[in-house]
């Protein structure tokens, strides 16, 4: 039976521990990990279902939420209407005996109902971990302000640096607010239940999106408080030997840099001159080693042009090859097809399979491998309330009915 | 020389024997240092450690221990020197490893393993050892020795493939986008639940960290739907199906202003304050249909009337009538006019011998009873050389001048 070897022989790290999760599109990856990692996490969702629930992509035959479907693998549903008194004495009696809570809530939106943190930690075990997740924070003068993906970018910093000089600073694709909220709130989250499991003592965890984003701008907040210089936008092939090239069968990404790791550049201008193309010798010119020259548009027009003789007439695998065997950083261009067809990620059998609905998918593999705590594989995503009798019905009989 | 430790930190009392450079793996050490772990991050003045040496620099002025980019992810660690290429730092190193919960390094597949510092050695030294490895690309298979930075990452992992204006080339990131979340995170939520386990159950074990398969999950819901639909996502640029108005315009002085309306309650905060605006009373507007069915003409509409606005002053008059609406913050206006940032404590400013005051980032999640925080200047190059190899490991002050004069601690 396939189920035998995905049980593991040793527990998983989160075991044991009840999360009760109302995070949103903004942050749920950070239950998702928690899922992973072995945590009976119950999803509390309103009458009528997740928002969450028709996120896109969908899948093409059922329109299921395939966002949905990915973040919430292996997690139990409850609806409650937190909107009636019912609803709230569920939330309290399941919340008040969880070891995590981890919400998304509107500041204030949990305190109106009687069933926010300070209400509720009184009464829960010392141990209660609660994570609040909110745009700016649960603190503050803009506590309350509004954000999705786009503005938390903005706000946050990010936006500023991708996109072309002449055109608007663009969006990263794909919710990517999430999954660096996600990522650290959930580092936030067990570091509390760490402390916790040793202490005895649960506390409050306040994640702000916008400085989650704004802890994610590579030196950008150092370059202006250390130099004085406002990191902006940059051109797609920012340097002389920087950017995408064509190859017969799409394109390489050549990062042939003479700053960071200067050897890529100069082992790049040797092969280029034993392969005997066109031009190359000049490329020995040390004005070539010139940052300001380097990114010229001259310089770029130039060795763009040297470059693009060698690397069109070859594939971008054998590419991939030639060039990491000379030491020259580089990476062939993938789109999402592209991913499942790399040899590395086929050699150490990354992607997974796992039903949706009732076709076969792949999934992604793990975001890291441990060797005594495997994560829990992808699983089933359960229907809306699909667990609401069965986990109140763990809380005692009363809370049975409130579930009727 | 004396260093203390804040005792009562989630994070007091482990400690971590750090090999990780560059600009993934010190981001994850440098959170456990900042919750109160003595991280020992290891060095060598034979191959710095590349953001030591790329700036920025304070003032401006080059130096190896001048490097904001260094210090920004390395500041709450102890720092200490080891030239690997000699036996004897090789056998300090070993000697340290019994005295650490964690032991992390992000180099190329094998390169620790060679030195007698790989997992099987450490564990023999440690059996209870959470023993980490950040390889780019995993540490076994046909692109194992393969080397990369962030940049090559996002291409590599698909994320540059899906990041473009509407019918344009691919854009990609503008930085090295894994570096500074996905991989450091990941990372990080490995060891914790690696310590978790130990608790309960005494054993140690091996984490791999591949920074491709990390970087993939960011995908996760794309990759399946190609795989069910064999759907690949064209870029969108700023643009939305969900939400008209929506996204990012120009404003006064050179500014740009992103605005993303969803819902009618916030159509209708945005209504009244471009009140006198035709398209603000068009009620082909009132419904989200009718704005979605009407996105091109309403954007164009919209961002004329935002661009001759202060974008500081119309966020505030947005936001008060509860419509998502924000500046595009540059570095300069996040540290100098955000008040959230500034009331929330998020940059932290501390006294670096060398450098003067840096401005370090804080961390993003505030833990209400033990909240972790930057707790000293990132070292210099070897500074609590001393302290761990004569205090800590009782190396006498003449095997330490030998060793200093044969470059182990270069």
């Amino acid at each position: 039976m396939a189920m035998t070897s995905r049980t593991p022989l040793t527990p998983r790290p989160l075991d044991g521990v009840r999360v009760l999760d109302m995070a949103d599109r903004s942050c749920v990856y950070a239950t998702k990990m928690l899922a992973d990692m072995g945590a009976d996490v119950v999803r509390i969702e309103p009458p009528g279902g997740d928002p969450m629930r028709h996120v896109k992509p969908l899948d093409g035959a059922s329109g299921e939420s395939l966002f949905h479907v990915f973040m919430n693998t292996n997690k139990r549903s409850v609806m409650l209407d937190l909107d009636t008194p019912q609803g709230q004495a569920a939330f309290r009696r399941l919340a008040g005996a969880a070891g995590i809570v981890v919400e998304s809530c509107a500041p204030g939106y949990l305190a109106e109902r009687g069933i926010a943190y300070a209400d509720i930690a009184g009464q829960a075990p010392r141990e209660l971990v609660w994570t609040s997740i909110t745009p700016f924070g649960s603190q503050g003068p803009r506590a309350d302000w509004l954000a999705d993906d786009l503005i938390i970018q903005a706000m946050g910093g990010l936006l500023t640096l991708t996109g072309l000089p002449e055109r608007e600073p663009l969006k990263l694709f794909g919710e990517q607010s999430c999954y660096i909220t996600g990522l650290h709130a959930a580092a936030g989250t067990l570091m509390a239940h760490w402390h916790a499991v040793r202490t005895g003592r649960g506390q409050h965890v306040d994640v702000s999106a916008q400085e989650c984003i704004t802890h994610t701008l590579e030196s950008a907040i150092q370059v202006y408080t250390t130099e004085g210089i406002v990191r902006s936008r940059q051109p797609g092939r920012v340097e002389a030997g920087v950017g995408m090239f064509p190859c017969v069968d799409g394109e390489i990404f050549v990062y042939a840099n003479a700053r960071m790791i200067a050897s890529s550049w100069h082992n790049m201008v040797k092969w280029l001159k034993e392969e005997k193309i066109e031009g190359a010798e000049q490329l020995d010119d040390p004005k070539w080693v010139d940052l300001t020259f380097r990114r010229s548009a001259e310089a770029r027009r130039i060795a763009g042009e040297i470059i693009t003789k060698l690397t069109e007439t070859r594939s971008k695998y054998q590419l991939y090859d030639q060039l990491q065997q000379r030491h020259i950083l580089c990476a062939p261009m993938s789109r999402i097809g592209d991913l499942f067809n790399n040899p590395q990620l086929k050699f150490l059998n990354w992607f997974t399979d796992q039903a949706v609905g009732e076709r076969m998918a792949t999934w992604p593999g793990p975001p890291f491998r441990m060797s005594e705590t495997p994560r829990r594989p992808p699983g089933w995503v359960a229907g809306l309330g699909r667990d609401t009798e069965a986990v109140l019905g763990e809380h005692g009989p009363a809370m049975k009915e409130a579930a009727e | 020389m004396s260093v203390t430790f804040r005792q009562n930190l989630p994070l007091s009392g482990v400690r971590v024997l750090d090999f990780t450079w560059g600009g993934a793996g010190p981001f994850a050490t440098k959170a456990m240092a900042d919750h109160g772990a003595e991280v020992l991050k290891v060095e060598t003045a034979t191959h710095f450690d590349f953001p030591r040496t790329m700036g920025p620099y304070a003032g401006g002025i080059k130096g190896f221990n001048r490097s904001a980019y260094f210090t920004n992810r390395n500041a709450s660690k102890l720092g200490i020197t080891l030239n690997m290429k000699t036996k004897q730092a090789v056998e300090l190193a070993r000697r340290l490893v019994p005295t650490c919960d964690v032991v992390i390094n992000n180099f190329r597949a094998g390169v620790l393993e060679r030195l007698g510092l790989g997992y099987q050695d450490c564990s023999s030294l440690r059996p209870d050892v959470i023993y980490v490895s950040m390889p780019l690309q995993g540490n076994a298979g046909p692109q194992a020795g393969y080397s990369g930075v962030g940049h090559t990452l996002n291409v590599m992992a698909g994320i540059y493939g899906v990041t473009g204006y509407r019918g344009g080339p691919m854009i990609g990131p503008g930085t090295n986008y894994p570096d500074h979340s996905v991989n450091p995170g990941h990372g990080l939520v490995a060891i914790l639940a690696a310590l978790l386990h130990r608790r309960r159950t005494g054993r140690g074990q091996y984490v791999e960290v591949s920074q491709l398969e990390s970087t993939l999950c960011l995908l996760g819901p794309h990759i399946l739907a190609y795989s069910l639909d064999r759907a690949t996502p064209e870029p969108t640029g700023n643009e939305s199906d969900e939400a008209a108005p929506y996204g990012v315009f120009p404003c006064a002085e050179g500014g740009w202003f992103a605005l993303s309306v969803s819902t009618d309650a916030q159509w209708a905060g945005l209504a009244r304050v471009a009140e006198g605006q035709g398209w603000a009373s068009d009620p082909r507007h009132a419904t989200a249909s009718g704005r979605l069915g009407n996105a091109a003409a309403l954007n164009a509409a919209v961002a004329a009337w935002i661009e001759p606005q202060d974008g500081f002053t119309l966020m505030e008059r947005l936001q008060q009538a509860r419509v998502p609406a924000g500046m595009v913050q540059t570095a300069k206006d996040l540290v100098e006019r955000d008040p959230q940032l500034a009331a929330r404590g998020h940059f932290v400013s501390l006294h670096h011998a060398e450098m003067g005051p840096v401005v370090y980032n804080g961390v993003p999640y505030h833990l209400s009873d033990t909240p972790g925080t930057i707790q000293r200047s990132a070292p210099l190059l070897g500074e609590h050389n001393d302290l761990v190899f004569r205090e800590w490991l009782g190396v006498d002050q003449a095997d330490i001048a030998r060793m200093t004069a044969e470059d182990v601690f270069k």
